[in-house]
């Protein structure tokens, strides 16, 4: 018996996407045991699926990346209920699609830094609209320190993607060779 | 699979990011500093607004002694009204974020139980203009 594993592109796009999808999963629920910082909004996290997001859109490809927030986003569905869901589908999308977009941009050239604030500034506006059609006007007085945290947070997730993106190139190249 | 070559490969900081960071800095002091003109004079009052509608307003200083005002629905919500200010007391959504918000007292301070859709909101009585609702 001699069975032989073809890996296509697709093969690869697929398997790819599927533990992009279950990484970025996994990092938001490890995100929730991380306590509550003081001095910060209650419920603010880092967004370290951002970075699983930015990765699939620098190795793989706009489909992929959006393929990674709706499975977070009906995995939300499940486990925290429909707001959840589409706070998280509003602000998933939108920050994907502004990192993108940000990505595309040959000139000026972002660096992952500028994509990763973008990314998280961008995912707490759409979450923030969001949250304005459920609740009131009531949660825009979040919006300052969002602002501000973001710049933060996505330096963050910019600086983790850099370095996994590095590093899984490198292994990649090796493998390949 | 697409490959990125060594010589285009992305570097952590270009001075592109600046004008990221800075616009979105420029957005918080912005916001910072619309929130803080939109803050009027006079008494405050502690509003409930439940998915968007005036539930319930009490004024502060009419609070004699502690009061709580229960939220009925799916996810009840229950608020601790003094002259101080106001709280969530309890909830029944599984985060409880809305309680760790802890007392507001000041004007403009705002907490919200999103899955109960319930929002508390410290306003002062006196100003209240219209253009505020827009600005938000």
């Amino acid at each position: 018996m001699n069975v032989q594993w073809k890996i296509t592109p697709r093969v690869r796009t697929l398997t790819l996407t599927a533990v992009m999808c279950a990484v970025a999963i996994a990092l938001s629920f490890l995100e929730g045991l991380i306590p509550d910082l003081p001095m910060v909004i209650p419920g603010m996290k880092l967004g370290l699926s951002n970075v699983v997001v930015m990765l699939s859109l620098e190795m793989l490809s706009l489909p992929c990346g959006m393929c990674v927030v709706l499975f977070k986003a009906s995995f939300a569905l499940f486990m925290r209920g429909g707001v959840a869901a589409v706070l998280s589908l509003c602000g998933g999308v939108l920050s994907t699609l502004v990192m993108y977009l940000l990505l595309k941009c040959r000139k000026p050239f972002f660096g992952y830094l500028g994509v990763g604030i973008a990314g998280a500034f961008m995912h707490n506006l759409g979450q923030l609209c969001a949250a304005f059609f459920f609740v009131s006007d009531a949660v825009f007085a979040y919006f300052p320190v969002l602002c501000g945290l973001s710049v933060l947070t996505g330096a963050v997730t910019g600086l983790a993607n850099h370095i996994l993106l590095n590093t899984l190139m490198k292994i990649m190249k090796n493998h390949n060779n | 699979m697409r490959e990125v070559s060594e010589n285009r490969r992305r570097r952590y900081v270009s001075p592109a990011d600046f004008i990221v960071a800075g616009l979105v800095l420029l957005f918080c002091v912005a916001s910072v500093a619309m929130l803080f003109f939109a803050r009027g004079e006079g008494e405050l009052s502690a509003s409930i607004y439940v998915r968007g509608e005036l539930y319930e307003t009490v004024e502060l200083s009419s609070v004699k002694e502690p009061m709580e005002i229960e939220v009925a629905g799916k996810i009840p919500v229950l608020i601790s009204v003094t002259s101080e200010g106001a709280e969530f007391k309890s909830s029944g959504c599984p985060d409880k974020l809305c309680m760790k918000s802890g007392v507001l007292s000041k004007n403009g301070e705002s907490a919200v139980c999103l899955p109960a859709g319930v929002s508390l909101k410290i306003e002062s009585t006196s100003s209240e203009p219209e253009v505020d609702a827009i600005v938000g």
